[in-house]
């Protein structure tokens, strides 16, 4: 019990320090989390005025093994000078950080959404159930207990908790798996 | 196969994570071609390389050729290409990779060209042609009706992204062989759950003025670090118990 409220500890500090950093809110979040998880990459571009226009000058690529891979375009670099490359190199890290973050809060998100549901379902019926204990005669516990919405629906928002949680898992290993299956294809 | 994938396999290759900068003369957005066409990329790269720096590519190429680890190729100034002999196939990254191995163990005045930063690519072309050959060894049956193919074969037909299966790790190599291609790493950086970190570093960086380059790397592991534990979060989250154990004994 302990560990799964360190759990829900580790999840909200997860969420607050990763949705600070993601653009564009949860929907954006969302779709981060999806890219990531489809294309087996996040691919983040920072484009920069050239003598002969507007080309990529950063790329940076996030695997979904982890690896991480930054191209940086030898034109802009030798023509730039180092203080305006690291302010735009700031700029590009901060929109990888961004797309990155977006896993961490999609997961911590959807991970807090059905363990409030899990724990609220819980209290609200305890809490019932010991009201009804205190307040009822022995011989009509059952009956009244089992007739009583204020236990029925928090029992049933627990439950409706522990189902979404495996309905989530099940999609996002399904998206997983079909993101990694996919072969590429030529756009 | 798809019915038979689990995240294990992924979920190791999150035990360490590998951090590249590269700098590069032309950047393009275009994403990577179905894999067979990726292998020819591949190929086609490692190709003109070996050519590039003069090795007689066409004597592993030539019809009855033989065995590539006995062939003994000579310097030439300017090779004739290859790239109507490259096929999908495991043969092909073993000609490749014979070609390079000679060319980077060869002691001869006119291997003088070989640079240190041309030896590193050769040790790539050699590791990256062991590891597809490999692949080739586990490559779903699907993948059959490719190889052997040459480019303008494989143009022949048109080809249905849904009409082959490859193992998500491979996919993976597959895609990160043909992104960094034979584009020269600039700075590396492996780190190990176990908390080793090494950093290896092109010769030419020790010049002034790579302050700027050395920074981005800084910030690109960072980034680099920050999110391998949101990845290793969300494949544990995804997988569940079996994963735990295997994050957990990895750890």
């Amino acid at each position: 019990m302990i560990a799964w409220f360190a759990d829900i500890r580790t999840d909200i500090a997860a969420l607050r320090a990763s949705w600070g950093s993601v653009r564009g809110g949860w929907r954006a979040a969302r779709k981060d989390a999806a890219q990531l998880i489809a294309h087996r990459r996040i691919m983040v571009d920072t484009q920069a005025m050239l003598p002969d226009g507007m080309r990529v000058v950063l790329r940076t690529r996030v695997r979904l093994n982890g690896d991480t891979e930054t191209d940086i375009l030898r034109p802009w670099l030798n023509a730039t000078t180092s203080d305006s490359v690291a302010a735009l190199a700031s700029t590009h890290f901060l929109a990888v950080a961004a797309a990155t973050g977006g896993l961490a809060a999609a997961v911590a998100m959807e991970r807090l959404a059905t363990r409030f549901m899990v724990a609220a379902g819980t209290a609200g019926g305890a809490g019932t159930t010991i009201w009804t204990v205190l307040t009822t005669k022995l011989a009509l516990l059952i009956p009244t207990l089992l007739t009583m919405w204020a236990l029925l629906v928090p029992v049933a928002l627990a439950m409706a908790g522990v189902v979404v949680k495996l309905i989530l898992r099940r999609r996002l290993r399904g998206m997983f798996r079909r993101g990694l299956s996919a072969p590429p294809v030529r756009s | 196969m798809a019915s038979a994938f689990d995240l294990t396999a992924t979920a190791r290759s999150l035990l360490n994570i590998e951090v590249n900068t590269i700098v590069r003369d032309n950047m393009t957005g275009e994403p990577m071609p179905p894999a067979p066409h990726a292998l020819l990329d591949i190929a086609g790269e490692y190709a003109a390389v070996l050519c590039e720096l003069g090795i007689d590519l066409p004597s592993y190429f030539r019809q009855g050729a033989g065995d590539p680890a006995a062939i003994i190729p000579a310097w030439l100034d300017a090779p004739t290409s290859v790239s109507d002999d490259l096929t999908v196939s495991a043969d092909t990254f073993d000609r490749l990779r014979w070609a390079a191995k000679w060319a980077s163990t060869t002691q001869t005045p006119l291997a003088a060209r070989i640079t240190p930063s041309k030896r590193v690519l050769l040790g790539r072309i050699i590791n990256n042609s062991d590891a597809i050959k490999e692949m080739f060894k586990r490559f779903d049956p699907s993948m059959q009706q490719f190889v052997g193919k040459t480019r303008a074969q494989l143009l022949e037909t048109p080809l249905q992204p849904s009409s082959y299966v490859i193992a998500p790790d491979d996919l993976i190599r597959l895609q990160k062989m043909w992104d960094i291609g034979v584009e020269e790493i600039v700075a590396q950086t492996v780190v190990h759950v176990t908390g080793d970190v090494t950093t290896r570093v092109q010769e030419a960086l020790r010049s002034p003025g790579s302050e700027t380059v050395f920074a981005i790397h800084r910030q690109s592991i960072d980034v680099s670090v920050a999110c391998w534990k949101y990845m290793l979060d969300a494949v544990r989250e995804i997988a569940g118990a079996a994963i735990r154990v295997v994050l957990r004994g990895g750890a």
